[in-house]
């Protein structure tokens, strides 16, 4: 398992090295800050080339691209993000203050995607093709063709606006974090319960159930100890995955909600052009997406034990 | 089901109709318009590209024309669904938004069926160093956060509907090669492909002729599961302001308009955020009957 889970990574490496390459590619072509850095330097007095020199050497921007990208690469490996354009504050510490609000957004998520699609699935495979198992697909085809920055403003408007039960936005203890992780559960949560539902009538048919219901078991507990264990499985999958996509479905929620996360951090940062936060962020979220799922595929022998990793081939 | 497909569960399903020939393919249709979900989000879809195909009979204004006297009016014969903080006529904007939002979803659907359709064909017949290389690519694709990526590139580069439909495109395609590749393969195995490869016949005709007729049931598939999934994610960055330039009309655009007016009439934001659940709804129910269809076990 330890030689399976170092192969992973390092195969996660060339992956890492594409996507920075990328957007630096990207931040490059968008063009040149070294006037707009001038400028604002001294917003009074003209600009003069060499003051736009200077900023453009000190930026090491008067270099070619490759050598640009060596050095960036290099100071990365180190831990060393570079520097923010207009706040002048490292990018690596800009992530760390901004990381844990989008990590309780994520796990608070979590959390309800599983409270939701639990009991949706289950009741999906118990009541198959009745009335209630198409209320419920009805129920999570709507939510998951929802766009989250719509479903957040009707959120809004019913639960902070007319009940008054929760804050409108902003970073005000647990209270503010229900209806953005609430936001961001509704599509993953209908997703899963679809799964669970699918891969339940799946298990339904195997021996071991028919040997718990042949002993007098009530079909709910049947359900719930033997089925739900054992159709966790490709649940766990699309729960890792949807984890750490998190980044990408936080960009909107966390505009929509004004929570100071990564989301927001990389939006502000692309929409002033601040590049070397935005090569940050987008490479630290891709990093966090392949460690996520690199996890879920690790826990796979903790659920199931039949499934030995990196025996193959 | 959704709009998040893991591309391994599609492959799963695809592959048991990697050999659907024409009959089976009519077969499948017939199977997917028993589904009463499907033929509605069918009917639903036709409809709605139907209104905004004929935007400028069904507007009663200029999408455009401002009108300040008639600020937030409610809805009446004159404005059948109000206007908005500018005077505008709602449902002119709605219909003519909608265009662009159907538009561009539908060339971005397309962009990234024929891409994956052309990477996994190649990589599935030809296999070897070409294959590893695409799968390869593929991998990296995959593992990039797509809205991220294309905020960025669309947000660095400069907006516009256009440049976002080929982000998304560039992107998006490696979830179709994937499935095409695995469904290739097995398709690369079958007697009647191997009798055609040993009586002579070219890759190329190998893959136009055996390959390419016999991954369509999967392309068209998936191309309707990921539709809403690029629906969501270009009315997003719409959302964002990322894409359409004001003041042309665009449903992402009109609800990110619409905040401004929020305490004083939310219903600004409904009318966007409906129409773009309804297009998404109608493409998801479609691609749920296809993929049922395609699997019948359930």
């Amino acid at each position: 398992m330890g030689g399976y889970a170092a192969r992973r990574l390092l195969l996660a490496l060339p992956t890492l090295l594409g996507l920075s390459l990328l957007v630096f590619l990207l931040g490059s072509l968008a063009g040149d800050p070294s006037d707009e850095l001038a400028a604002r330097s001294d917003p009074e007095a003209g600009v003069t080339a060499e003051q736009v020199a200077a900023i453009r050497h000190d930026l090491g921007l008067d270099r070619p691209l490759p050598v640009r990208y060596g050095r960036w690469l290099g100071r990365a490996v180190r831990g060393d993000l570079g520097t923010s354009l207009f706040t002048n504050r490292g990018v690596g510490g800009q992530i760390a203050d901004a990381f844990p609000t989008t990590l309780v957004l994520a796990v608070a998520a979590l959390v309800l995607i599983v409270l939701l699609a639990v009991p949706m699935g289950v009741a999906g495979a118990l009541f198959h093709r009745h009335w209630q198992d198409q209320a419920i697909r009805a129920l999570a085809l709507t939510g998951a063709s929802a766009p989250g920055f719509f479903l957040a403003y009707v959120l809004v408007h019913v639960f902070a606006v007319r009940l008054r039960l929760l804050p409108v936005a902003g970073l005000s203890g647990a209270r503010s974090v229900v209806l953005p992780a609430f936001t961001l559960a509704v599509g993953p949560a209908a997703m899963v319960s679809r799964l669970l539902r699918a891969s339940l009538l799946e298990v339904v048919g195997e021996d071991y159930i028919r040997t718990a219901r042949g002993k007098g078991l009530a079909a709910v507990p049947v359900l719930v100890n033997h089925a739900v264990r054992n159709a966790a499985l490709p649940v766990l999958t699309v729960v890792g995955s949807v984890f750490g996509r998190m980044i990408e479905g936080a960009v909107v929620i966390e505009v929509v909600f004004s929570r100071p996360g990564i989301g927001q951090l990389t939006y502000n940062a692309v929409r002033s052009y601040d590049y070397p936060v935005v090569v940050g962020t987008v490479v630290f979220g891709g990093a966090m997406f392949m460690l996520v799922n690199l996890l879920v595929d690790l826990s796979y022998g903790l659920v199931d034990p039949r499934v030995r990793l990196g025996r193959a081939r | 089901m959704t709009m998040i497909e893991t591309p391994e569960s599609v492959t799963a399903i695809t592959l048991a109709a990697a050999t659907a020939g024409r009959s089976r393919r009519r077969a499948l249709l017939r199977r997917a318009t028993r589904d009463r979900g499907a033929v509605l989000g069918a009917v639903l879809f036709v409809l709605l590209v139907a209104a905004v195909a004929t935007a400028p009979l069904l507007s009663p204004f200029d999408p455009t024309s401002i009108d300040p006297r008639h600020a937030l009016a409610h809805s009446s014969r004159l404005h059948p669904l109000g206007t908005d903080l500018l005077g505008r006529d709602v449902l002119s904007r709605l219909l003519h938004g909608g265009r662009t939002s159907v538009a561009a979803a539908l060339a971005a659907g397309a962009g990234v069926a024929t891409l994956g359709l052309l990477f996994g064909v190649v990589a599935g017949t030809i296999g070897g160093a070409v294959d590893t290389v695409i799968m390869r690519l593929v991998d990296i694709l995959l593992a990039l956060p797509l809205l991220v990526v294309a905020m960025v590139a669309v947000g660095l580069l400069g907006g516009g509907t256009d440049k976002l439909v080929l982000t998304v495109i560039l992107l998006g395609w490696p979830v179709h090669a994937r499935v095409v590749r695995a469904v290739a393969l097995s398709i690369r195995e079958q007697a009647f492909v191997q009798a055609a490869a040993a009586l002579g016949a070219s890759r190329l005709r190998i893959m136009l002729r055996h390959v390419v007729p016999g991954v369509t049931g999967a392309v068209a598939t998936l191309t309707m599961i990921e539709l809403g999934r690029f629906v969501l994610v270009l009315s997003t960055l719409s959302f964002l302001g990322f894409g359409v330039r004001a003041p042309n009309p665009e449903w992402g655009a009109m609800l990110a308009d619409a905040r401004t007016s929020f305490f004083l009439a939310p219903r600004l934001l409904v009318y966007p955020g409906l129409a773009i659940t309804l297009l998404v709804l109608s493409v998801n129910l479609m691609g749920d009957g296809l993929r049922d269809a395609l699997a019948p076990a359930d």
